[in-house]
């Protein structure tokens, strides 16, 4: 018999609780410790030893979850599928409580077979517990009853397996949040020298934001070593020849940290130094290399040898790049553009001796490309600065204009020029013409830069700026040198219409074009936001491992249990096997092994 | 079906393989014709090549099966081929007999998975649940609980898991192989030493600081050995070398430090050319009395000379204690002071009289060493030179042999040492089968904790038969009827040992069985 009151304390939807009403009562079947046990459908749903095993429980999406993205939230919305007799609902209920000790709990058991539910009720294995318990039958879970985003949903269960897809399709409308995964390694190595660097760590920053734990090999001390290496010979080969040897050297390093570091992933910017080689090495040790490529294609080339090295290529630039990368081979491509670091990239007050320094009408900061040197030899743009160290000693606009001429701005002193200037002039580089580029199409990191300081600038036309921008209430952008003057004049006598611009920018910047934004959408390219494990995870799928068991005729028919294309670990082959009965095969004995010594290491610290 | 292949898996350090030498003699015994294979970790590689009767040695990298798992994603594929590799061996199908010597769990789970037809020690199944097969492995996994009171050397209770009573017996010197006095006679010449010099081997390092002698005490044994012409030569890994390059500094260049330096084939050298191995209880010391060489064993913190004395005839040993007995081995180093017991002046006086240069100690020495025999079943005695404290040993160790072996119909001599526990052993007995009479379904692990409690207070072989007794009964699987089963197994053996005893010290009295059966 089944209480009518506890049906309806506990399910609150018309259509289960009649179905569960009208369910036939399973016999109560025990264990070897006499608790209440259960077998479905020849499944064992839990042990026929000792079931009380699972009111102390772990549940890996616990475990994967990441905690600051979710402790914020008043109430925690759990879904389990497929609970069986309940067990799994205490201890879920206990770590929930730990790990959101403030918050209000909701745990909703979705499940499949009415008869299971009701035994689950008669039972009631589960109290006392803090959290709200309600049981709902799968095929009754609908958008009404569907749970709110941010819901943990937990399938580590031992009913799950048996109707894995029915439960799937059932909270296929809920929109449970993807999580980042806390545990997630990284290993960010920066280029020697040149624009990219900083990119490198305002990645490294971003990944640390996201929860992944991240360590930076900074190889800029090095850049004296190459420079030292380029001295040595004029002769080009001689010279390529030392600079392979460097890059080998350095790839090494980069190879030997991230294995010791036990990385998941290695996030390259461009010019770090990662040779073929050491990439292959890298993927013989199954850690994930992801190269992004924060030049134009067109002008630096060196992608074609080494972008198919790599598990994941993000670019700045699309189409005919895409097109290239994929006619080479090249599995895993995105577009990825640019973005700011509010860490660095941030509205300043500035005392009166910065903005002496600092200050100008117009300024602008960066190197002496063909294009720039035209430009601003040409254009009228007032009391116009220019910053930066890498000029042609000839250009006279470098020689009228550059306040500190041959000197090197870090980021934080550009930071202080973006905030002292009241029009920052932006123009992208190029060696091929006298202007603007016509056919310019990715964003530079100025843009975002200045943006997100609250700095107003003009900034010269761009394919990709409009789907990042909105143009002409965001960023003002010029098309030809004539605009760029016109447009300067004008902004320079309408601060008020300057400031309001700049806000708006900087408003997009903080919100869409962040390093954290970027980096948690190259996460998720790669696949991590979705599941706790490697991307695309090949090395874990039943099918891969049914490959790795070689011609183990009882290795191969153990595994044929499993769904192909199921990803298991361990623990889960470990549950597995838990569960059943009887002798344990050599098969299971293996995979327990496994699991005993990765303990064991886990213990000792050995391992994570 | 032929047993073709024995397996035997030894996880554990250096010091257990060498001290597992009997352990091999007595397979050899059971098996002749069969292939010995002992699967041990890769560290330990040289010293098993050194055990005699071993046919094959396997090793079994723990970290490469790890690594792959390090994490959450971690490839379970890569790992899947590791373990996959590793059972294939050829060594390792097919193995009719395996034996665990290892007690984690780990090691009980690679014993499932080599898959042999019968199974000896450890052996984990599904849900965690362990079986322990073999009464000396059950009894080893018992001196866990009862450390104290366990009267066996680890030589011995080894020997005996091979199932052979005669183990001890059997021949089991190391093997030569290992063994290169060429290069390191270069090494010591290097340090103007002489290979005929006598020297002494110091070994001052240990697996932990709480079991080791202090340096300074290293040093002033050095520079007094140098008056007497006898060199020190420190050795140890490279670990070891700070230590090593410590002693050096204090003995005023009159010990020589090599730690970090020798190999294992060399270490072996100079050990079997030593006059003498002075340390704490390590590898070392246990490769040096298994070569012949006399040892000065400083047993201090959880260091036990009942457990690990070196064995063999004529060692000798200085054991530091507590009042209740060596430390608790995770316990940490506190306000003891059980180093300072050893004295460097009662150290020098047994090491001059070993290498002969100064007269055997009177009676009254300066402070209690224990020196160790052998009795005729090759099982080591201990004695103490001012106190009797091992006297009850032999006693204990002849009822655990009977308790243990399957020769319960066998006479043999009691002494009245025997009888003081065998009337405890009976009292325990009658107490526990009258409680399985009365109300078997009451009989839980409480409350045979609550009998253990009362029954400890007696003596020190009650104590460890109860351990013996709860660790039988954890193995069982918790369901009533097992539980009763390894229950009477235990009591039928423990009353069959009370028996004899009461029918031999008292053999007009009534048997005890027949009053615990009333």
């Amino acid at each position: 018999m089944l209480d009518q009151s506890l049906l309806f304390h506990y399910v609150t939807d018309a259509e289960s609780q009649k179905a569960i009403a009208e369910a036939a009562d399973i016999p109560t079947t025990y264990a070897r410790n006499g608790r209440p046990t259960l077998v479905w459908n020849g499944t064992r749903l839990h042990s026929g030893v000792n079931p009380d095993v699972e009111f102390s429980r772990d549940f890996p999406e616990l475990e994967q979850l990441d905690i600051s993205k979710v402790s914020g939230q008043r109430s925690i919305q759990c879904i389990l599928l497929g609970g069986g007799l309940g067990y799994a609902i205490k201890a879920l209920d206990r770590k929930l409580r730990s790990l959101f000790p403030q918050c209000e709990l909701s745990i909703t058991c979705l499940e499949h077979e009415p008869a299971i539910a009701r035994k689950a009720l008669q039972l009631r294995l589960w109290e006392p517990v803090q959290a709200n318990v309600r049981f709902c039958l799968a095929q009754a879970f609908n958008q009404d009853t569907s749970l709110a985003a941010g819901t943990i949903v937990i399938r580590s269960t031992p009913g799950f397996r048996q109707f894995a897809a029915n439960y799937e399709q059932a909270i296929h409308t809920t929109k449970a949040e993807p999580t980042v995964t806390r545990d997630l390694k990284i290993l960010v190595p920066t280029p020697l020298y040149g624009g990219s660097l900083p990119i490198a760590s305002y990645c490294a920053r971003a990944f640390g934001e996201l929860g992944c734990h991240v360590e930076v090999l900074d190889l800029s001390p090095y850049h004296g070593l190459l420079q030292h290496a380029s001295a040595v010979t004029t002769h080009r080969e001689r010279g390529a020849a030392l600079q392979n040897i460097l890059v080998s050297f350095l790839s090494q390093l980069i190879v030997t940290r991230a294995v010791e570091m036990q990385a998941d992933l290695v996030w390259a910017v461009a010019q770090t130094p990662l040779s073929v080689a050491a990439l292959k090495e890298l993927r013989q040790q199954h850690i994930a290399t992801a190269l992004w490529f924060v030049e134009d294609w067109e002008t630096l080339n060196y992608w074609q040898h080494v972008a198919t090295s790599y598990d994941h290529v993000f670019t700045i630039q699309r189409g005919p790049f895409h097109e290239a990368l994929k006619q080479l081979g090249t599995q895993s491509v995105h577009y990825l553009p640019l973005a700011a670091d509010p860490a660095t990239h941030k509205p300043m007050t500035l005392s009166a001796e910065e903005r002496a320094m600092y200050g100008s009408e117009t300024a602008f900061v960066g190197a002496g490309y063909q294009n720039r040197q035209h430009v601003f030899e040409q254009a009228r743009l007032g009391d116009f600065v220019i910053w930066g160290n890498d000029w042609p000693a000839q250009s006279s606009a470098y020689r009228q204009f550059a306040r500190r001429p041959g000197a090197r701005v870090t980021p934080e002193e550009c930071a202080r020029i973006y905030n002292a200037c009241a029009v920052n002039i932006n123009l992208h580089s190029s060696s091929k013409h006298n202007g603007v580029n016509p056919h310019g199409d990715f964003v530079n990191p100025r843009t975002f830069e200045i943006a997100a300081c609250g700095g107003f600038q003009l900034v010269d036309d761009r394919a990709e700026l409009a789907d990042l921008f909105a143009i002409g209430s965001e960023l003002i952008v010029y098309k030809t040198v004539q605009e760029l003057e016109q447009l300067t004049q004008y902004y320079l006598q309408h601060p008020e219409e300057r400031s309001a611009v700049a806000a708006r920018a900087q408003a997009r910047a903080c919100s869409d074009h962040t390093y954290a934004k970027r980096m948690h959408t190259a996460l998720q390219a790669m696949g991590w936001s979705q599941r706790p494990s490697r991307p695309a995870d090949s090395h874990n799928s039943v099918a891969s491992l049914i490959d790795a068991a070689g011609g183990d005729h009882e290795l191969i028919e153990f595994l044929q249990q499993f769904p192909a294309e199921a990803t298991m670990t361990v623990d889960d082959f470990a549950r597995h096997i838990y569960s059943g009965s009887g002798d344990l095969s050599r098969a299971e004995a293996l995979f327990l092994m496994m699991k005993e010594f990765r303990d064991w290491g886990r213990e000792r610290g050995v391992i994570a | 079906m032929s047993d073709s292949r024995v397996v035997t898996v030894n996880l554990t350090r250096a010091g257990d393989l060498l001290q597992a030498r009997f352990f091999f003699a007595g397979l050899r015994k059971r098996y002749p014709n069969s292939e010995l294979v002992l699967v041990t970790l890769p560290g330990f590689r040289e010293t098993a090549q050194l055990l005699p009767h071993v046919d094959t040695i396997v090793t079994f990298d723990v970290d490469a099966l790890v690594a792959p798992l390090r994490s959450a994603g971690g490839s379970t594929s890569t790992a899947l081929v590791t373990a996959r590799d590793f059972l294939a061996d050829q060594h390792l199908s097919h193995a009719s007999i395996l034996h665990n010597m290892s007690h984690t769990p780990q090691a009980a789970m690679l014993c499932a998975a080599i898959s042999a037809r019968d199974v000896y020690g450890l052996l984990q199944g599904r849900s965690g649940l362990r079986a322990c097969r073999g009464r000396w492995y059950q009894y080893l996994l018992s001196t866990i609980r009862s450390r104290s009171a366990n009267p066996f050397n680890l030589v011995e209770i080894f020997a005996r898991c091979s199932g052979d009573d005669s183990a001890l017996q059997m021949p089991a010197e190391l093997k030569f192989e290992v063994c290169n006095e060429h290069t390191v006679r270069a090494k010591l010449e290097k340090h103007g030493l002489v290979w005929q010099q006598p020297f002494i081997v110091m070994i001052p390092g240990a697996s932990a600081g709480n079991r080791q002698w202090p340096a300074g005490a290293f040093a002033t044994m050095a520079r007094a050995l140098s008056q007497n012409g006898v060199r020190s030569l420190i050795v140890g890994g490279t670990g070891d070398a700070g230590l090593g390059s410590e002693i050096e500094k204090q003995s005023g260049g009159a010990a020589v430090s090599l730690c970090g330096m020798t190999t294992f084939a060399e270490l072996h050298a100079l050990l079997r050319q030593a006059k003498l191995a002075l340390g704490n209880d390590t590898g070392p010391l246990h490769l040096a009395a298994a070569v012949g060489t006399p040892c000065v064993g400083l047993y201090i913190g959880p260091a036990d000379a009942k457990d690990t004395a070196p064995y063999g005839v004529g060692h000798h040993i200085f054991q530091a204690n507590r009042v209740d007995g060596p430390c608790d081995y995770r316990e940490q180093c506190g306000s003891c002071d059980c180093k300072e017991q050893i004295k460097v002046s009662s150290v020098l006086e047994i090491a001059l009289q070993v290498l002969g240069l100064a007269p055997k100690a009177s009676d009254r020495a300066s402070a209690e060493t224990v020196t160790t025999h052998l009795d005729s079943s090759g099982y080591l005695e201990l004695r103490a030179s001012t106190s009797g404290r091992f006297a009850g040993q032999a006693a204990q160790r002849e009822l655990w042999r009977f308790i243990l072996s399957d020769i319960g119909s066998a006479s043999r001599h009691v002494s009245s040492q025997d009888s003081k526990y065998g009337d405890e052993l009976a009292r325990f007995a009658r107490r526990v089968l009258t409680q399985v009479q009365t109300d078997p379904t009451q009989l839980r692990p409480s409350l045979i904790d609550t009998l253990i409690l009362e029954l400890t207070r007696a003596n020190p072989f009650v104590q460890s038969f109860a351990a013996y007794l709860k660790l039988r009964l954890d193995l069982a699987p918790k369901h009533p009827l097992y539980y009763l089963a390894a229950l009477n197994e235990t009591l039928s053996i423990l009353i069959r040992a009370a028996r004899a005893e009461v029918e031999t010290v008292q053999p007009q009295g009534q048997p005890i069985v027949a009053r615990a059966s009333a």
